[in-house]
Formats: structure tokens, C-alpha cells, sequence
């Protein structure tokens, strides 16, 4: 595949595939040749974004040319301002240490993405599963550690703890998925996995969480003394993701 | 078919009114037909262009005080702007942004700040280019828009005389309604003849509030610091007032709504500064888009400190 796709994104808002559009094609000028794909991943690319959400881009470039990385300064300055596009530059050489390092990451871009230009770089790409596990586990392990901070540092302020779920959501459910792919089986999105773990935890009383989930991404804001119970149960939902990962044979 | 310069009293009144509101319909469409077409694709990564195409040269200074404040070049404090650095003018690389800072050196007083040719003569590219691009009137649009308002004019002062006459040779001199309903609606032709923008203006800044309603959106979540474009680009597309006043507290001096509350053209130079800016760019009806925020609203002048 080798056109740009971005002007025919109509399950995104107008304005984010319009930007995108001429994202995509101020890319290409400016870096020319050097450039190999840019796959656009996360929500976007599953066409459900929210007014909050940040789009996702990631340009494979064969090198990384200062002029052109400047003449993307303006562009990138407007479309991070207009639509939140958040872009990552690789290097096609650094791509596949990228995707061992950042293995939970990329295994989101895997299952959720879609090609804006160029080739698409993961047709052929499985990440190792003890890779995946040892930084899924570092990922949830590092979330857990930031929210415990999060519900003293922000506890007194419930619409700061509010942000915090919001902010929080993204990371848990595509661990989520990522946990269920590894237990064989198939996800759609990040949010149904999480669903469907939530469901299968039956012992705890995290039955209103998912929703909360949505609607801190929404609103900004959760009803009153809903956030620190929200909090708490992202804190165990991510501390049982762990215990089932580390429960997970390192090969299969 | 009834002519109209036969009616009497309150029914001709009543048919003068109507044709006011219809010359200032027609107007409006004709000018409105005369200026639109295809919305041209502008560079939107110069959030000056945009904050000129909105409210014209005064606009544009003070969105780039309030960026250069929001970076940490400038400080306002009892309103009086200050360069933090002579250094800062070599960093900046818009013009405009330049003489902003070069101004400051020469003048810390916020009512005398905006006065001046220096910075205005950054701005005049802007205009140019928007000319240009048939987005603000150039001089054949103004043409246009005079004959237009001439033609109006001619219709309604026309009637309103004939019909005097006609009155004055049946004897009646009671005409004082006619004259104040002809000096309304001429009032309105000349107040509304030469909006900032033109037709085409009006849709691209239409489109440019669409395409960054989402950042409008997230106002409130925008970080001081201007690592990011948000602040001036939000600025330029909607005012300055749309910067939220707890993170920007430097954007309440310049909000339009607070001054125009304030005491408007109050102090002597300021209300100076602030006509022979607006008047440089655009005739008197079309300075600052209107809600009385015209050259009372334009920025650094006035401002009732």
C-alpha cells in the first residue's frame, strides 16, 4: 500500500481527518524519500475517538534529516494544537528494538491500527511473548505505582482524581487487551478487553468501573465521591492484571 | 399599482420602513455576492495571520503581547509592560513579534504601548496577503462596497425627500418621523457598509473556528509556557478572551468584555492611540468587528486603567 489513505478516514471527525490529511501530506514533502509509512494507532485508528482523546501517529523514516524534522515544526505545532496529534519519529532501523523495548505499546499498535502512507511495517512483525510479558508487567507495575501517588497526591481534589482516571483508562485497557492476547484470545478494542477481564473477576465488586472509565474520558469529571473509589479499583483491576500475567507460562 | 408618494401618515411610514429593511437586505446580499467563492487554503501555522484576518492590526499586537508574556519574555505588572531581556528580540523570529519586544524597550506604559507605526508596519504583510487572497476588502472590493452604499443611499434619502416634497406641496410639515427613520436606516448603511472582512473572509474564519473548536474545547486544560502553539493559536482563532484568565492572568488586561465594561477611550492619549490605529487600517464602521469592542475593545488603548 502506498497512498494516502488520511483524506478517507470518515468514521473520524472532519476536522481530525482534514488535519491529518495535510499532516500526512506535509510529511511527505518534507521528508521525501526518507519517508516509509506513517500508521496512525489507538482510538483513531479504531475510529472511536473522543473529544479528548490524542491522535496517534507513528512515521518510519530511513533517516532522520534535520531540515526536513524543521520544516515539520509549524505543521506539527498546528496540528498538535488542533486535534492533539501526538507523532513518534522511528527510524526504520530502530523499529525493531522499538518494538522490544516498548513491546506493550506496539502490541496495541498491532491490533489497532491503520496505514496513512507507505508500506505497513507490521504485516510480518510477532513480538516474543516473554518480551511482551516482561514489559506488560514493567507497564502495569509502573501504573500501579503512579495512581497509589496519584490517590494521596490528588485525593483532596476530586476532579484533579477525575483527570487521573481519565488519564488512566487508555494504558489499563489496552493492558487489558494485550493480557487477553496473550491467553489466546481475540480482542476487538482496548475497552472490551477490559470488560471482559472485569467480567471474569467475579470475587470483586468492580461492576460500575468500565463506565466510569468512559465517562471520566468524556466529561473530565465523575460524580461526587465516585473518583477515589474509581481510583482504587483501577488500582486493584491493575494489581489482578499483574497477578494473571504472572501466572502466564513465558512460552507457550 | 399604487404610488407610493401618494400614501399619507402612518401608511407611508409603514412602506418606508419596509424599504429600508429591503435596501438593507439588498446590501447585505450584494455585498455579501460581490465577495464570496472559493475559500482559499491559507498557511493557518502563522497565528498571526489569522489573529489579523479576525480583528485586524491592533488584534494581531496584542496577541503577540500576550504570547510573549505567556513565553516569559515580557512581564505586565500594574499595567506596565516590561522586557525581561534585551536578548529576547534576537530569539523571536516573527516580525511582528520583534517589534513587539523592540516597543517595550521604548515604552513600558500599556496605554501608550500599541501606538505605534513601528509594530504596525510589522503587520501590514498580513494585510496584504489577506488582501490578496480576497479576504480582507482591497481597494476594488472597497469600491464596490462604496457604490453598493451610494446606491443605497440614494434610495432611501431619494424617497424620504420626495416624499417631504410631496407633503410640503399638500401643506403638511409634520415629517419629523420620516426624518428619524431616514437617518436610521441611513445610519445603519454607513455603520455596516465596510465590515473588517469580506464574505470570504467571514467563511474561512468560520472554517478556522471549526477546525480548532476542539482545542476551544480544552481551553481550560491548555499549560502556560508556550511550549506548545495551543495558547496563541487559540488566540488568534478566538480571542483573547477565550484564553482561560486563572493560567493566562496576563489575558485579562486585554480581554475586550472587561474593557468595554471599563471606562473605554478614558484616558486622553490611549483613546488617541487607539482611533488612529483603527483608522489606519479600516474606516470607522469596521475597526475591531463590532459589540462596541471596535476601537474601545482594540487592546492597548483605552482600557480605563
Amino acid at each position: 500500500m502506498t497512498t494516502t489513505e488520511a483524506d478517507s478516514l470518515p468514521d473520524l471527525p472532519p476536522q481530525v481527518s482534514r488535519i491529518l490529511g495535510e499532516f500526512v501530506d506535509q510529511s511527505q514533502t518534507a521528508f521525501a524519500g526518507a519517508l516509509r509509512s506513517i500508521v496512525l494507532y489507538g482510538s483513531a485508528a479504531e475510529g472511536r475517538l473522543r473529544s479528548t482523546s490524542d491522535v496517534n501517529v507513528l512515521l518510519i523514516v530511513a533517516r532522520f534529516d534535520y531540515p526536513a524534522a524543521e520544516a515539520m515544526r509549524e505543521p506539527l505545532r498546528v496540528a498538535q494544537a488542533a486535534i492533539r496529534l501526538s507523532p513518534m519519529f522511528v527510524l526504520d532501523a530502530e523499529l525493531p528494538g522499538a518494538i522490544t523495548s516498548f513491546a506493550e505499546k506496539f502490541a496495541d499498535i498491532l491490533r489497532r491500527r491503520r496505514i496513512l502512507f507507505g508500506a505497513d511495517p507490521f504485516i510480518s512483525v510477532t513480538i516474543p511473548r516473554e518480551i511482551v510479558i516482561a514489559r506488560l508487567d514493567q507497564v502495569l507495575l509502573n501504573l500501579i505505582l503512579r495512581l497509589r501517588e496519584a490517590y494521596i497526591l490528588r485525593g483532596l481534589r476530586e476532579e484533579q482524581l477525575a483527570l487521573t482516571v481519565a488519564e488512566a483508562a487508555g494504558p489499563i485497557r489496552s493492558c487489558a487487551a494485550t493480557l487477553l492476547e496473550l491467553q489466546g484470545h481475540r480482542v476487538k478494542s482496548g475497552s472490551e478487553a477490559l470488560a471482559t477481564f472485569v467480567a471474569q473477576e467475579t470475587k470483586n465488586d468492580w461492576g460500575d468501573v468500565v463506565p466510569r472509565l468512559s465517562e471520566a474520558r468524556e466529561q473530565r469529571l465523575l460524580p461526587p465521591g465516585v473518583a477515589a473509589r474509581t481510583l482504587r479499583q483501577l488500582i486493584e483491576i491493575a494489581t489482578a492484571l499483574r497477578e494473571r500475567l504472572n501466572a502466564l507460562p513465558a512460552r507457550l | 399599482m399604487i404610488n407610493p408618494l401618494e400614501l399619507t401618515g402612518p401608511n407611508f411610514l409603514i412602506f418606508y420602513m419596509l424599504l429600508g429593511t429591503l435596501v438593507l437586505a439588498l446590501m447585505y446580499l450584494l455585498r455579501r455576492l460581490s465577495e464570496s467563492g472559493a475559500v482559499p487554503r491559507v498557511d493557518y501555522s502563522d497565528p498571526y495571520l489569522i489573529a489579523y484576518l479576525r480583528g485586524g492590526e491592533l488584534e494581531t499586537m496584542r496577541v503577540a503581547a500576550v504570547s510573549l508574556i505567556d513565553r516569559g519574555f515580557l512581564i505586565l505588572s500594574n499595567r506596565r509592560l516590561e522586557l525581561v531581556n534585551d536578548r529576547a528580540i534576537d530569539l523571536v523570529r516573527r516580525p511582528v513579534e520583534a517589534a513587539v519586544l523592540r516597543r517595550a524597550q521604548a515604552t513600558n506604559d500599556l496605554m501608550l504601548f500599541f501606538d505605534s507605526r513601528t509594530i504596525r508596519r510589522t503587520t501590514v504583510e498580513y494585510k496584504e496577503t489577506l488582501q490578496r487572497l480576497r479576504l480582507l476588502p482591497d481597494a476594488h472590493i472597497y469600491r464596490v462596497r462604496m457604490l453598493i452604499l451610494a446606491a443605497a443611499l440614494a434610495v432611501l434619502i431619494g424617497f424620504a425627500l420626495a416624499s417631504a416634497v410631496t407633503a410640503a406641496m399638500r401643506g403638511r410639515y409634520n415629517i419629523i418621523y420620516l426624518i428619524l427613520l431616514a437617518a436610521f436606516f441611513c445610519g445603519v448603511a454607513i455603520k455596516y457598509y465596510n465590515p473588517l472582512r469580506t464574505a470570504l473572509g467571514d467563511a474561512l474564519l468560520t472554517d478556522l473556528r471549526t477546525l480548532f473548536q476542539s482545542l476551544k474545547n480544552r481551553a481550560s486544560m491548555i499549560r502556560a509556557g508556550g511550549a506548545t502553539g495551543e495558547a496563541v493559536l487559540l488566540m488568534a482563532v478566538f480571542g483573547i478572551n477565550a484564553l482561560p484568565g486563572a493560567t493566562f492572568p496576563a489575558a485579562r488586561e486585554f480581554d475586550d468584555r472587561r474593557r468595554s465594561n471599563r471606562t473605554s477611550c478614558g484616558g486622553g492619549h490611549g483613546c488617541h492611540s487607539c482611533h488612529s490605529s483603527c483608522s489606519s487600517s479600516c474606516s470607522s464602521s469596521s475597526c475591531g468587528g463590532g459589540g462596541g469592542s471596535g476601537c474601545g475593545g482594540g487592546g492597548g488603548c483605552g482600557g480605563g486603567s
